[in-house]
Formats: structure tokens, C-alpha cells, sequence
């Protein structure tokens, strides 16, 4: 009789296991509808309640489930992207090594994962051991994710600093030229071309960052009170390079061909068009390409601007004197075959701080990483 | 000395227990002493009044704010802003080798302070690509051993750009005692629990994007009822709003002018009812906290960079020069003005209060003591130094920090005098934190905690 209790004892262990094992592909499903939740956090809060919970029961799994919810990650916006990582890294504090490196690594090799997931990844990688950061670096120096890209340049001028120091010149030379080609970020760029230079190699910053150098200008317009940032004049309606038009106080303004000669593609409206504050400049020049392709215009000023590419508004900033710097701002675009029209409003106000007179800009076209598009003529 | 370990270190302490003191027996004798001397000094009928609305208000200020405990420091120059740590038990003199307890490397910079809550020390900073600060840093540590807690790291979601000297961590965070608000110049704002578990996330420029200020912002939160306030004061989208505080959802949003502020909101009640007060350029606006109802604007010159204080029933504000209101007495629209003084105007620092005592660092070093219960100036004593950092005072003692890293102790007095100086040989432009135990500094990538011998 011990017999039959001892066999059904078993056998229901064994069917109640079965019943609660829950299947690879059942976690998988439950941190999909998890990462839904978090994907759907939008502006202004909202899904912040779902999300809020969905965090809180991402943060309670095991760090084995980190893998898959940074598969989830894929294409959530930035705002999402914080809350995933909230939730991954409070998982991994239980048991920071639970998750096999290699898994991990794997995860980040794949250059096609979400950027915000990779980049997670390998923070948990080096969180883990924290040796294997400067190998894993060594790897990023053409990588999609810009923010990895940024560690590898920064740690292979490290290194090339130190052939500078051998005196192994030629070797350190051909290293900084690799660097210059995969650096984007602007610091990057600048020291590299700095560091050139030193070696007697002098780096054209206006080409390599492909700075619109040729300009169209006319103006000044009215900006007193800063009313000129919303006023239509009409070179935003039409550009017709041979009219004179009405400017500012009634003074007959026409359009007048300027090249900047100046480091980063500085045009300087003071120089050009004359001292004027409370003003308003346009400057047009045309970006030519074979076929289509998908851009980004990038400028800096530390006026109030306004571009518009073939007519279309891409940016849009009202502010004056806070800040200057390139790539400053930043507006997707899509290049069509053929002459780009690029207009660019430049508005100075009317502060007489010293550090408040700067009435200038720099314009460039780039692909998404911030690599120049060249013009095709 | 204790040194936190390697960057990438997160650890979770869960139930690390928070000291929670009801009540400040030493702040009440000194309120009382306060209130016997403006009873023996009263000059007039006017004076009279004042020195007892202002002793009242000293009475009141700890009942106004619940989740105040005595050793905590929950907001940008502590609890109601006065920066004033009477109690603590703060070193008189500062030496690197007798009155360092412990100093931690932070992941990254910033100008933001740390807060208190309970044996939790908050801190955040900023780092990333250049001059670009996109990753954000939030940190906790024991206060006792400067153990690494937690840490949790988040990208910006707005322009993460400042000016060299600030970073994106420029912001103090902010705790209501059970939640921590750390907010950054990218206006992005994350709320955690006390061991580190986030519970929303909010990129308010993701929400408006022309909400920036690539000089860089530097307001604090601050908590009021049940919302968390933030001041996003800028040449673009320019407004100040209330969120809930545990959802992180909009309650209320209204704009402010289109101009750079860098002052932060101060919480104050008025007949129980929470409000918050706001300089910006344009003047003092009050509003209340559960819908944003302006309560009273005053037009003037409000500082864009001294924050104002709340004493209680008054609030000292940096606008017109310096000026002490009653905001619960409107009249006209207006609230009644106690007194205004031209001459005294704060800097970069904001007032620091003793007793009947605003103190004014100026950003060139130059301390100057007001008398708040008409706004008379007393001493004027060089300090020196360049001053961003608050400073703070404690048993008759200001603890000044520099740029340059020099922290000074001044003996205040009818002549005060530098009586210690430290190296600490670091930048600081972050306003201390003071519990109990200590007094907790915030160099450019470090913290450190200086206590008595």
C-alpha cells in the first residue's frame, strides 16, 4: 500500500512541476508585454503608470532575463530607453555575473541591436570585469553607435599620444589619419587635427568637416525687438539673386556673393553685411548631389536661426547668445538629385554685452553620424 | 579614508535604515532665545510686530514641511533653503589629515549638490561625449562610510550642453524623505525610491523641445504637497510646471518669460495650503502648488541666479535687491512688504540664515550680515575667494567653499575672522550638505565628508 501512496506522491510532484515550469518562450512573451508597456511612453507622461509597473516587474526577474529585454529594446525611442535601463540594471544588482559574458558580448558585436541596448551591454560587460573594457573598446572604432565611437577614438589617441612620446612620429602620423577618418565628435576632430599638425601635418578642417564655404547674403532686415524672427521677408517667399529689396529703415538691400576664408567655416555677418544689431540676414547657397540621399544640416550660431532645405523649415531657434558651437543644431534632411536650395536666417538682437555682439554661422551637410556629404560639384 | 570602487559599481542595499528625528530640541532653544530677544529689544509698535512675526515664523518653519527630519538636508541649501545646520556637529578648524572621514570619487562632474536622507547621501553628475554630457549619474552613499549604495546611470533625453565650467548635473536633487528627484540641465528628470528603484522618468524637453539653454540650467527641484516643481527658465520653451510626484504625469504648466533664469523654486504654505515661489527676470512669482494659480507676481528685478528663502511666514527673496515678504498677507494682488533694501544684492550665492542673520557671500569673497528683522546692514568682511557655492552656517560658524577648492571656516561675530582653511585642491562650485555628523562637500568629481576630530 506504501507502494501506491510513495507512486502517487511522485506523480504528482511530477505533474504540479510540469503545470508551474513555465517555457523559455512563455518568459520570452511575458517580457515582450512587459517591454510593450515601456515602449509606449510618449511625451508629456503618458503610458507612465503601465510602464511604471512593467519596470517594477522587469527589475524583480532574474538577471538571466537580461538578454532578452535587451532584444526588446529595439527601436524604443530615448525616453523608453531610460526606463529599460533602469529596469536591467536593477535586476543585474542581485547577482551582477549572472548573465555569461559571452552572451553579452555576443549582444554587443551585433552591430544591428538598438544602440541603447549595445551600449548597456557592454556597461554590464565591464561592470562585470571591468579588464575587458579597453579590449571591447578597441573594437568600436567604426561602430554605428556614436557614443561607443567616442571611447574608441578617445582611447586609441591615448595610445597614439604615447608613440608621439617615443618620438615614433611616422607610425603616430598614420594612426592620427586612421582617427581623423573615424572620429565625429567635434573635440575629437580638433584634437586629432591639432595633433597632425604638431607632426607637420596640417589637417583643411573647412574640407574635412565639409563647412559650405560660398554664400549668397542680403541684408540687414528688421530684427529691433526681435520682431524680424517671425517676419516673412521676402527671400522666404522666393530668391531671386538679381533684385534689390526694401531692408531695414527702408534701405534698399541686394544680394552680394560672400566666401568665408575663416577656420570651421565661419561666416561672420559683422564683417559681411556690417555691424547692425536688432538685424536680420539671409544667406542661400545651393548643395548638389547625383541621387537622393538622406542628410542632415548642421549649423552653428549663436544667433537666432532659421534654415529652411528646399523650402522646407528644418530648424528653428529663437535664442540668442547661449551658447556656439559646431554642430550645434542639427535637422534631418533628404537630399533630392540635382541643386539643394539651403537658405539660412540669421537674427542678431539688440544686448550690448560684450560677449552679445557675435553675428555669425557655420553650416555643413552630413550623413546621421555627422561624416560630411560631399557636394557633387 | 574610504574610496568608492570602480565606475561601473552598482550595488543595492535594501532596508538600510534611515535615522528619523522627530524633532530639533537645539533649534528650539535658539528659536526661543530668538523670541526672548526681540521681546527685550522692542523699539517700537512696528518692530515689535515684526520681531514676533519673524520669531513665529522661526517656530513654525520645521511643522511646515512633514517630512523634515532634523539630520536631513532634502533640497538644494537644505530645508527651506537657509543653509543652516545649527546642531550639527561640524569641525571648527579643517585639516586634510584630522578631519577628512572619507572622500569618494564620483563617476563623473558636475556642479549639482548632494542631498541627505537619512544615512543616504545623494549626489549626481554628468559625463559622455565631450562637452556633450549625455550620460547622467545618479549615486548613493552611506553617510557614515561613503560606501557606494547604489548607482544608476541614464542617458539625456534633452541638450546635454553647457557652458566648461557647469555640466549637465548642474541641478541639486531633491527628496520628499521617501523618493529621490534628480534633475539635470537637459531637463530630464528621474524619480528612484530610497534604494534605488526607479519609478518614472520624465525628458521634459523630449516634451518641449525648444526647453533649452545651452549655457547650461541649473534650478533645482523642490517639493511642494504633492507635487515636484521644476523652473525651466530659457530663451525657448520657457515654463515652470508641477508634476506628480509619484507618477511623474503633468499636473499643472504654466509659462514663464523667455529668458535664462538659473534660480530655484522655493516651497512655502500659506494658511496650510502648499505654494511654491519663483525669481526670473521679470519679478517674483508665487503659485500654488496644487493647480498652479498665480498667487501674486511681483514685477521687479528678480535674480536669475540667488535663490530665495523661506523663514515661515516670510520669504527673503533675492528681487529688487534683497526683500522680505509676508506672502500670506495680499493686499491688491501684492504681498506685504516688510522691507526692501537696495544695497544688499546677492550674487551667485544665495542668503544664508542664523537666527535674525541673512548672511551675503558675494561671488568676489566679500561676506556681508544682514539684520533681517529690518533689513539693516552690519558687517562687511572680506572673505576671499570666488564664490559659486552657498555656504553654510552652523553654531556660529560659516563654512565657505571656493572655486579654487579652498574651504574656509569663519568665526561670525561683531568681527569675524577666518579662523581654519583647507586645501582641498579640487574645483567646487556645488553648495555642501550638513547632517549631524558632518559636513558633506561636493568637489568637481568627488565627495568628500569633513567632520569633527
Amino acid at each position: 500500500m506504501y507502494r501506491v501512496w510513495i507512486g502517487s506522491a511522485v506523480l504528482a510532484i511530477i505533474l504540479m512541476s510540469g503545470l508551474n515550469q513555465r517555457s523559455h518562450a512563455d518568459d520570452q512573451a511575458d517580457i515582450a508585454a512587459l517591454a510593450a508597456k515601456i515602449k509606449a511612453v510618449d511625451r508629456f507622461g503618458k503610458g507612465h503608470l503601465e510602464a511604471s509597473s512593467a519596470v517594477a516587474e522587469l527589475s524583480n526577474l532574474p538577471p538571466s532575463s537580461i538578454p532578452i529585454i535587451l532584444q526588446e529594446m529595439r527601436g524604443c525611442s530615448p525616453l523608453a530607453a531610460n526606463w529599460f535601463r533602469a529596469a536591467i540594471e536593477s535586476s543585474s544588482q542581485s547577482d551582477p555575473k549572472a548573465v555569461p559574458t559571452s552572451v553579452l558580448k555576443d549582444f554587443l558585436a551585433e552591430t544591428a541591436n538598438d544602440p541603447y541596448a549595445r551600449s548597456l551591454a557592454f556597461d554590464l560587460i565591464v561592470e562585470q570585469t571591468p579588464g575587458q573594457g579597453p579590449g571591447l573598446i578597441e573594437t568600436f572604432l567604426l561602430d554605428p553607435c556614436m557614443e561607443l565611437r567616442f571611447m574608441a577614438v578617445e582611447q586609441k589617441m591615448q595610445e597614439v599620444a604615447k608613440l608621439v612620446e617615443e618620438d615614433k612620429s611616422e607610425l603616430a602620423t598614420e594612426r592620427y589619419q586612421i582617427l581623423l577618418e573615424a572620429a565625429r565628435h567635434p573635440d575629437q576632430i580638433n584634437a586629432i587635427a591639432k595633433q597632425l599638425d604638431s607632426l607637420g601635418q596640417p589637417v583643411d578642417l573647412n574640407q574635412h568637416y565639409g563647412f559650405l564655404m560660398g554664400w549668397s547674403l542680403i541684408g540687414p532686415f528688421d530684427n529691433r525687438n526681435k520682431v524680424g524672427f517671425d517676419t516673412v521677408y521676402p527671400p522666404e517667399e522666393e530668391v531671386n539673386l538679381s533684385v534689390e529689396l526694401e531692408g531695414k529703415e527702408g534701405a534698399k538691400v541686394e544680394w552680394q556673393p560672400f566666401t568665408s576664408e575663416e577656420d570651421f567655416g565661419l561666416v561672420d555677418l559683422n564683417e559681411a553685411v556690417g555691424k547692425n544689431m536688432g538685424a536680420v540676414v539671409y544667406a542661400v547657397t545651393e548643395f548638389t548631389v547625383e541621387q537622393e540621399t538622406p542628410a542632415e544640416i548642421r549649423i552653428g550660431s549663436p544667433n537666432g536661426n532659421k534654415v529652411w532645405v528646399n523650402g522646407e523649415l528644418v530648424i528653428s531657434n529663437h535664442v540668442y547668445h547661449a551658447g556656439n558651437a559646431i554642430d550645434q543644431f542639427a535637422g534631418a534632411i533628404t537630399l533630392k538629385p540635382g541643386a539643394n536650395q539651403i537658405i539660412l536666417k540669421i537674427c542678431q538682437n539688440e544686448q550690448t554685452d560684450s560677449w552679445a555682439q557675435e553675428w555669425q554661422f557655420q553650416a555643413r551637410v552630413t550623413d546621421a553620424t555627422g561624416k560630411k556629404i560631399s557636394a557633387s560639384k | 579614508m574610504a574610496v568608492s570602487g570602480p565606475r561601473h559599481r552598482r550595488h543595492g542595499k535594501e532596508d538600510f535604515s534611515i535615522k528619523i528625528i522627530q524633532f530639533d530640541e537645539k533649534r528650539l532653544q535658539f528659536e526661543t532665545a530668538f523670541l526672548r530677544k526681540a521681546i527685550s529689544n522692542m523699539n517700537s509698535f512696528q518692530m515689535n510686530r515684526t520681531l514676533i512675526i519673524v520669531a513665529a515664523a522661526f517656530m513654525m518653519v520645521d511643522a511646515l514641511r512633514p517630512n523634515v527630519h532634523a539630520s536631513d538636508w532634502l533640497e538644494f541649501l537644505g530645508n527651506n533653503h537657509q543653509a543652516n545646520a545649527n546642531g550639527a556637529q561640524l569641525p571648527k578648524s579643517l585639516n586634510q589629515d584630522k578631519n577628512v572621514a572619507w572622500r569618494v570619487e564620483l563617476p563623473a562632474r558636475g556642479p549639482a549638490g548632494p542631498i541627505i536622507v537619512g544615512n543616504r547621501i545623494i549626489v549626481t553628475s554628468s559625463g559622455g561625449e565631450g562637452r556633450q554630457q549625455d550620460r547622467m549619474h545618479v549615486n548613493c552613499y552611506s553617510t557614515e562610510t561613503g560606501e557606494e549604495l547604489w548607482h544608476h546611470q541614464f542617458w539625456a533625453t534633452g541638450r546635454p550642453f553647457s557652458h566648461p565650467t557647469s555640466a549637465n548635473a548642474a541641478p541639486t536633487p531633491a527628496s520628499d524623505g521617501e523618493r529621490v528627484y534628480a534633475f539635470f540641465s537637459s531637463n530630464d528628470l528621474v524619480c528612484l525610491d530610497l534604494n534605488g528603484k526607479m519609478l518614472w522618468f520624465r525628458g521634459l524637453t523630449y516634451d518641449y523641445p525648444k526647453a533649452a539653454n545651452d549655457v547650461g540650467m541649473s534650478s533645482s527641484p523642490t517639493i511642494v504637497g504633492d507635487v515636484v516643481v521644476v523652473q525651466i527658465e530659457n530663451q525657448g520653451d520657457s515654463f515652470v510646471a508641477g508634476l506628480n510626484k509619484l507618477t511623474g504625469e503633468t499636473v499643472w504648466r504654466q509659462p514663464r518669460l523667455q529668458s535664462a533664469a538659473w534660480a530655484s523654486p522655493i516651497a512655502y504654505q500659506v494658511n496650510g495650503e502648499p505654494h511654491v515661489l519663483l525669481l526670473g527676470r521679470d519679478g517674483a512669482t508665487a503659485y500654488r502648488a496644487r493647480d498652479g494659480e498665480i498667487a501674486f507676481k511681483m514685477e521687479g528685478a528678480g535674480s536669475t541666479v540667488s535663490s530665495a528663502v523661506n523663514l515661515g511666514q516670510q520669504l527673503l527673496l533675492p528681487f529688487d535687491g534683497l526683500t522680505l515678504i509676508d506672502p500670506s498677507q495680499i493686499s491688491e494682488g501684492q504681498p506685504k512688504v516688510i522691507w526692501k533694501s537696495e544695497r544688499l544684492r546677492p550674487s551667485n550665492t544665495s542668503p544664508v540664515i542664523d537666527g535674525t542673520t541673512a548672511y551675503l557671500l558675494s561671488s568676489r569673497g566679500v561676506l556681508t550680515s544682514c539684520d533681517l528683522t529690518d533689513g539693516s546692514r552690519g558687517f562687511q568682511f572680506r572673505v576671499d575667494g570666488s564664490y559659486w557655492s552657498t555656504p553654510v552656517v552652523a553654531n556660529g560658524y560659516l563654512y565657505a567653499f571656493s572655486q579654487d577648492g579652498t574651504g574656509k571656516v569663519v568665526k561670525l561675530g561683531d568681527e569675524p575672522e577666518v579662523v581654519s582653511e583647507i586645501a582641498m585642491e579640487e574645483t567646487i562650485l556645488a553648495s555642501p550638505a550638513v547632517n549631524e555628523t558632518g559636513l558633506f562637500v561636493r568637489t568637481e568629481n568627488a565627495l568628500w565628508k569633513l567632520t569633527a576630530e
